[in-house]
This record gives structure tokens, C-alpha cells and sequence, in this order.
């Protein structure tokens, strides 16, 4: 861990989010003035009901308004929970009539690995259909789409494109739902998706059966999708922890590292941090690799850094044309962090300075940048 | 005006969202969307509103579980805050002798009880809506980019009051 005080909001979320996916779970001991600091950040990306977890048996934690406030985040969680499971059942209800039988993953379903569900908020679900089944899917559910939740116009399948987002009006009003409908699952080196279909599971909602990820490509999937996007949300890598605990007995380690050795090495990173950071103490664990002596810092880095800073930014060539004097300031808070830019390169995480990578990533980006305005 | 004892309270079923959470049920109202969090007691009071008990059975269900001051005390406590709250369905119109509906008489009726919150709105920011807009003399642009927060307004590139 490091010393500087600037990580100091980081570790202790690190510290209070240790655990907290689990049943019984450890009262935290922190002060009421640092769970003050930290709370704007925790609540922001999502880990306000896990936060509430390790607070709620502290009456000194408890009763401060940064508590009361992580407590109705856990209500809240509870409650929208309720509705997209309602909209879940909705979706694959509508899909039954076409015999399309969805893949549900991330978001819910990894909810459903935590030791109380509702510890785990989830905005928006994410499917896919079966193979060479994507268009027609896509046909289907956009009958039903709606403008999507964050107010943006409706949106249509494009045939070509790799997702779908669909705002999807489960007949209750006011209660759209964006769904990711993902033509495959190559983003996350899966090149078959007829095989993860195979091997995937069902598991029992209310009077419904819905086909999930096997534990073995999910976790493959939250580890390549933490590191892609350059961990910046604490909750990502509770996903991580709380499958590794909840494995099966008859897990299968070497098919969910899968055979190319740049794939296995992320996963095993991932899980490295996952068990150093977040104290995951999974039943079995393959031969984790050291991390990086940058990484575990280049995450407290993302973590402690507000909500608004990993959003996307205004679109550069607007900051060209009204603010030319910010180009620079515009340029720098594009330097792509550490994590991303291993991904990006497909590079390995080691102890090798981290800067050619990025100002490869970062250039990589400018030139596309420079190119699509070129087209334009 | 009419005993309380006449009233039969209808919980509200309609384009609500209903979880119970141990002792607790959240109530998320589709329409004004406001989410109702009902501590234990006001929980069971919620649960035998059901259109045919009347206040005084209701209250007598309760008498055992009561805990400072009268059952009928806290149903009527309950009762203000789900009108409150717009969780019970319409009273029938009925009329009393003295011009009065029968909602009105609830509401007076509860509105005489002590006032303990039983049920509490529950609003937390939303994701991403506690840090999305930019606070007092934070950097903005006036069209595009993050906004900034309620009352300031992006003036001279800075979030100022309105």
C-alpha cells in the first residue's frame, strides 16, 4: 500500500469494502470524519449499500448523516433491485415468445453471488442472444424500446454495431430500464459464443429460469472488464471477490484462464488484486503471479478520484473549436491511466515503466481522433 | 365527527412498488416517485390496511405489541404518515352529517395523534448524480459539459449563484 496521505480515502474504502460482500461481515473502525470524507466517492460509484454493511452494527458510524445517507443507499438499491428483477422477468417473458432464451450477465447476475443481493446495485442489464440469433433479437426488444433512461433520443439497432442499447418500458411506469443487448462477447477474448452458451446455467427467478454465464467465463468476463476499463469502480472488484468466494466445488480454473497466456495473465491479476486488495479468500486459487509494484496504487489512484473524473469527457473537436486555450489541460485529462493503456496495448502487467504504453494508447487514440475529423 | 372505530384504511396496492426488507417494507410510488421507508411498527399497521378492519381492530391486533403510548396512538400515527405519503387508497366518498368526507375525518382524526415519524422518505442521490454537477466556483462551460449544481449557474467560466 502506499504511504501518501493522497491515498488515504482510497485505502480506507479499500479497507471498509473488504468483506462486505459477504453474510456476516466485520464491523468497520473507522472515524466518523473520515466515513464523512469518503462518502461522496463511495455513494457516487455504487458502493454505498456495502459500505452501509460494514457501518450498520457501529452506532457512532451509524447514526452520522453520512451513515443515514449510505443506509437509504442500501434501501434504495433494495428497492430499484425489486424493479429491474420485474423487468428482467419482463424481458425474457417477451423473448419466450420467440423462443429466444437470453445470457444474462454482470450486473445482476453477479448480484446474485453476494451474500445478500442487495448489497450490489445494478443499472442496467446486460444480454446477449444466442448465436446468429442477435438481429433478430435486436428486432424484437426494439418494439419495445423506449427513450432510454438517461433521456437520450431513442435509439434502434444498427445492424454492424457491437451493443445495442435499448430503453425497455416494462409496462411500469417510470420504470425504463437500459439493456445492453451485445451482438457477442469477443470484447472479452471469448471467440465462441456457442461454447459460453454451452456451458452456461440456468438459475430459478421467482416462476421463471434465467440462463446466466457459468461461473468459470464469468469470472473471466468481470476481470477482463475490471481491467478494461482501468478499475476505477471499487464494485467491479467486489464482483471479483464475491464470485471467487462462492465458487463452485467443480470449478474449473484452467477453462475459466482459457489458453491464450495474455488472457490467463490479466485474469490472474485481477484476481491477485482482488484477494491483496479486498482480502478475497477464495476456496481454491491458481499460482497468482506479484503484482506490479504500480498497480495496486494506480487503482487507490482511480478510486479516490470523484465520480465526475471517469465520465466521458466533451467531445475534443468542440474544445478545439470554442476552447482552443484548453487544449492542453483537455489533452492531459486524456492521458489514458496505467491499466487501461496495458489492456489497450495488450501488454503484460509488470514492473516496466508504464509511460510508453500510454503515450502508445494516447497516440493511438489522437491519430483516430485526427483521422475520423479528416473523414468528417 | 364519526369514531375512528368507523374507518376501515385501505393500504394502497395500485403502481406501487412494494419490499419488505426484515422488519421494514420501502414502498416506491410509480407514479410520484417517491420511495417510503415504514419502520417495524408502521410496517404492521400497513399490512392489516386492508379495507376491511376498521381503526379500533386494527389497533386492538396491535395492543400487545405497543410500546409507549396507546396502540391506537401509534396506528393513528401510522395512518398521518401514510396519507402523508399518499400510500392509502381513496376513503369512499361518503358523506357525514356534517358535510365533512370520510378522508377528512381521517386526516383530522390522525392529524390530532402525536406526531412520531413511523414512515420516512427515503431519497439518496442518485449514481452518479451526487458528484455529476460541478459545485460553487468549480470550472464550467455554458453548453456543453457537466452543469452546475442547483441554484449556480456557469458565469465568467465558473459555477456561480444564480
Amino acid at each position: 500500500m502506499p504511504n501518501d496521505p493522497k491515498y488515504t480515502n482510497a485505502q480506507i474504502i479499500a479497507e471498509l469494502l473488504s468483506g462486505a460482500w459477504r453474510n456476516e461481515v466485520d464491523p468497520a473502525w473507522i472515524s466518523p470524519e473520515a466515513l464523512h470524507d469518503i462518502h461522496p466517492i463511495v455513494l457516487s460509484t455504487g458502493a454505498g449499500p456495502l459500505c452501509w454493511r460494514r457501518i450498520e452494527t457501529v452506532p457512532e458510524l451509524r447514526e452520522t448523516d453520512a451513515g443515514q445517507l449510505l443506509r437509504k443507499s442500501y434501501l434504495m438499491t433494495a428497492l430499484r433491485g425489486q424493479m429491474l428483477e420485474e423487468t428482467l422477468e419482463r424481458i425474457c417473458e417477451v423473448l419466450d415468445e420467440f423462443e429466444v432464451i437470453p445470457l444474462i450477465f454482470k450486473g445482476w447476475s453477479v448480484a446474485q453471488y453476494y451474500g445478500d443481493p442487495d448489497l450490489r446495485p445494478f443499472g442496467d442489464i446486460d444480454l446477449c442472444a444466442p448465436p446468429d440469433r442477435y438481429l433478430e433479437t435486436a428486432g424484437y426488444l426494439s418494439q419495445y424500446a423506449t427513450t432510454p433512461p438517461d433521456g437520450g433520443r431513442k435509439r434502434q439497432f444498427v445492424p454492424g454495431k457491437k451493443t445495442t442499447v435499448f430503453g425497455f418500458d416494462c409496462e411500469l411506469p417510470g420504470n425504463v430500464t437500459q439493456i445492453d443487448l451485445h451482438r457477442d462477447l469477443q470484447r472479452f477474448r471469448f471467440d465462441q459464443l456457442e461454447a459460453v452458451y454451452a456451458r452456461s446455467r440456468l438459475i430459478p427467478v421467482k416462476s421463471r429460469q434465467i440462463r446466466v454465464l457459468s461461473p468459470e467465463d464469468h469470472l473471466r468476463l468481470l476481470c477482463l472488464h475490471f481491467l478494461d476499463h482501468g478499475g476505477w469502480r471499487p464494485i467491479w472488484l467486489c464482483d471479483i471477490a464475491a464470485l471467487l468466494e462462492a465458487l463452485p466445488d467443480d470449478f474449473d480454473w484452467d477453462l475459466c484462464l482459457g489458453d491464450d497466456p495474455l488472457t490467463r495473465h490479466w485474469v490472474e491479476i485481477a484476481v491477485a488484486l482482488a484477494c491483496q486488495l479486498l482480502c478475497a479468500n477464495p476456496k481454491t486459487r491458481p499460482q497468482l503471479p506479484a503484482l506490479p509494484s504500480w498497480l495496486i496504487t494506480e487503482v487507490l489512484e482511480q478510486w479516490r478520484r470523484p465520480f465526475e473524473a471517469h465520465m466521458p469527457r466533451t467531445r475534443f473537436l468542440q474544445v478545439l473549436l470554442h476552447y482552443p486555450l484548453e487544449i492542453v489541460s483537455e489533452a492531459a485529462a486524456r492521458w489514458p491511466n496505467k491499466i487501461r493503456a496495458t489492456c489497450a496495448t495488450k501488454s503484460r502487467f509488470d514492473d516496466r515503466p508504464r509511460w510508453p504504453y500510454q503515450l502508445s494508447e494516447f497516440s493511438r487514440r489522437a491519430f483516430s481522433f485526427f483521422e475520423l475529423s479528416g473523414a468528417r | 365527527m364519526p369514531m375512528p372505530s368507523e374507518i376501515r384504511p385501505k393500504a394502497r396496492t395500485a403502481r406501487i412498488v412494494v419490499r419488505e426488507l426484515g422488519s421494514e417494507v420501502l414502498i416506491y410510488d410509480l407514479d410520484s416517485h417517491d420511495a417510503t421507508c415504514l419502520n417495524a411498527a408502521a410496517s404492521k399497521v400497513w399490512k392489516l390496511c386492508d379495507g376491511k378492519r376498521t381503526i379500533g381492530e386494527i389497533s386492538a391486533e396491535l395492543e400487545n405489541e405497543a410500546c409507549g403510548g396507546s396502540a391506537e396512538e401509534n396506528v393513528l400515527t401510522a395512518l398521518e404518515n401514510f396519507i402523508q405519503a399518499n400510500l392509502l387508497e381513496e376513503v369512499p366518498e361518503i358523506e357525514t352529517s356534517d358535510g365533512e368526507n370520510r378522508r377528512d375525518v381521517l386526516r383530522g382524526i390522525v392529524a390530532s395523534a402525536t406526531a412520531i415519524p413511523l414512515a420516512t422518505t427515503i431519497s439518496v442521490p442518485a449514481m452518479a448524480q451526487i458528484a455529476s454537477c460541478l459545485g460553487r466556483r468549480e470550472r464550467c462551460r455554458r453548453f456543453f459539459g457537466p452543469e452546475c449544481c442547483p441554484g449556480l449557474e456557469c458565469r465568467r467560466r465558473r459555477c456561480r449563484p444564480e
